[in-house]
């Protein structure tokens, strides 16, 4: 599903801030991306859903070299990966329902037709109560909630995290890592990008160390 | 570096706890009730700072554009309906020649014309209107006798066969010494040249406009779509087109040249009421003719409602246009 072949990336002139990074992953798997703050790991996430094209290497993503793909190849390939952001990314002029559902009415649906699904998912996620409200009166929790159930509303093959549990106490912490293993055992590969010792003893899944621009792999 | 998953039951993406709910058949004409009458909030938020000024720019610049054209249109008008009046009116002058009888020169004159194809009718200006016409300058008191006043005739001519006025006025001339034709057209070609002046200048006066109105749309697009950007790295984020982006700023942009147009042209139809209403109020009851045509001219009826109109619709499709195309440049610039 994923394949990094001596990939290397650095902003404009500067420093090399990735370096001969090399793993794949299998379709269906449930891996930490760890290390140290100012590692890499966001931007080896934003390699991941595209947001950025290595300086070099080789970045294959579902059979596919990012390279050679076209701006009108990207919204296709983007729809197969569900991003869950740091600082959630949610639109305050919309509502719950609204973000949620947002990636598909990116794709044209309307909004009778997916209308059943987001709400399910809504209270799926524990926000069926707040599907009307502006995320600007959410809780953290309730966002971070809102961020994943928008990241998964799509069905996507790859869902990333970045540091989902950044802005939640420790008991909501476990109950958004159960939901992301219960997304995996769903058959999604699932990616989540953390420094939170705690939570990563939480699961057997391996580990992906980002320091100093190399990778290293623990399992 | 990879792990299997613990129980891939199902293919990875299809959450078996989460069914797709079947959705009711509709028919494309609930399809498309439901499309319009859909409430989901605007993807683009509505209410902004470059919103409101761009309404309000807009409502400027439609007002203007409704003057501008309408001034054109108004001034055409008078000028053909005061042309055309004229270009069927001769005015003969008698001047008072010394040992001529005045009485016997108007009706030698007369009789000519009478007998000329083309003159409809011949009327001499009785010495009232005279005084009438002569009052503002020389007062009401004014005495014939002592005054040489020249004999003034309206002629109306047939305009679809009009006589030669060349050779009338020469004819005239060896039958009554002091006469002299007077075709309007010096008055004419002032009047034309005027009005043409006055067209021209409100035409460029609008291309002006709309000049400016397009820098502005294109600044308050990009001033959008920079207070949008997280708005849009969003959407692109979870795989929106550039078409749907697009699409969605162009329907923003257009709503808003809807709003600002119909204020202008609703502000500029309620100012070609009042002009109207003020020309009434103020036209002398001695130039009734003229300010007829004045008021006719101003008076924008159903075709000018509708040119109002064109106006709005003109000014939103530019806006929502202009929009479109500046988005596209700008998403191509970030990609």
């Amino acid at each position: 599903m994923i394949r990094f072949e001596n990939v290397g990336l650095r902003y404009g002139m500067g420093p090399e801030i990735l370096r001969n990074i090399s793993f794949h992953v299998a379709p269906g798997s449930f891996h930490f991306l760890t290390g140290p703050s100012g590692a890499g790991k966001t931007t080896l996430l934003r390699l991941l859903f595209m947001a950025l094209k290595p300086t070099r290497g080789l970045v294959n993503l579902f059979g596919q070299d990012v390279a050679s793909l076209s701006s009108t190849d990207l919204p296709e390939l983007r729809r197969k990966v569900g991003v869950v952001f740091q600082d959630f990314r949610l639109l305050n002029h919309l509502t719950t329902f609204e973000n949620v559902a947002l990636p598909l009415r990116a794709t044209e649906q309307p909004e009778q037709d997916y209308r059943a699904n987001v709400v399910e998912l809504l209270k799926w996620v524990g926000l069926g109560d707040r599907m009307r409200a502006s995320p600007e009166v959410l809780s953290g929790g309730e966002k971070q909630r809102a961020a994943i159930a928008r990241a998964v509303v799509g069905q996507p093959q790859l869902l990333l995290a970045d540091e989902p549990t950044g802005n939640v106490d420790p008991s909501m912490a476990k109950r958004l890592l159960g939901l992301f293993e219960e997304l995996n055992k769903l058959g999604t590969t699932v990616i989540i990008a953390t420094h939170d010792v705690e939570l990563m003893r939480l699961s057997d899944a391996p580990h992906m160390i980002l320091e100093d621009g190399h990778l290293g792999i623990e399992s | 570096m990879s792990r299997k998953p613990q129980k891939p039951v199902i293919p990875p993406g299809k959450p078996k706890s989460r069914p797709k709910a079947t959705p009711a058949p509709a028919g494309w004409l609930q399809r498309y009730f439901d499309r319009i009458t859909h409430k989901s909030t605007p993807i683009v938020p509505v209410e902004n700072v470059i919103g409101r000024a761009l309404v309000l720019v807009t409502a400027i610049m439609c007002f203007l554009a409704c003057l501008a054209l309408g001034t054109a249109w108004a001034v055409h008008r008078a000028s053909v309906a005061w042309t055309s009046e004229a270009a069927s009116e001769l005015t003969l002058q008698i001047k008072p020649v010394e040992g001529l009888n005045m009485t016997d020169e108007v009706t030698k004159a007369m009789r000519h014309l009478g007998n000329v194809n083309g003159v409809v009718r011949a009327e001499p200006i009785s010495n009232e209107e005279t005084r009438k016409l002569l009052e503002p300058w020389l007062g009401a008191e004014l005495n014939f006798e002592e005054l040489p006043v020249p004999q003034l005739i309206t002629v109306e001519i047939d305009r679809r066969n009009p006589p030669n006025l060349q050779v009338l006025a020469s004819d005239l001339i060896a039958i009554v010494p002091g006469a002299r034709l007077d075709d309007h057209r010096v008055w004419q070609n002032q009047v034309r040249s005027a009005a043409n002046w006055i067209k021209w200048t409100s035409f460029l006066v609008l291309i002006l406009m709309l000049g400016a109105t397009i820098a502005i749309i294109v600044f308050a697009t990009q001033g959008a779509m920079s207070s949008n950007r997280d708005v849009v790295n969003v959407l692109h984020l979870v795989g929106a087109r550039d078409k749907f982006i697009v699409r969605e700023f162009e329907r923003h942009f257009l709503v808003l040249g809807l709003k600002g147009g119909l204020a202008g042209g609703l502000l500029a139809a309620t100012a070609f009421i009042v002009a109207r209403y003020a020309l009434e109020q103020i036209a002398p009851r001695s130039l009734d003719g003229e300010f007829n045509n004045l008021i006719h001219a101003v008076s924008i009826g159903w075709s000018g409602f509708a040119a109002i109109a064109g106006i709005v619709a003109f000014l939103a499709i530019l806006t929502s246009r202009t929009s479109r195309y500046t988005v596209y440049r700008y998403l191509k610039s970030v990609e």
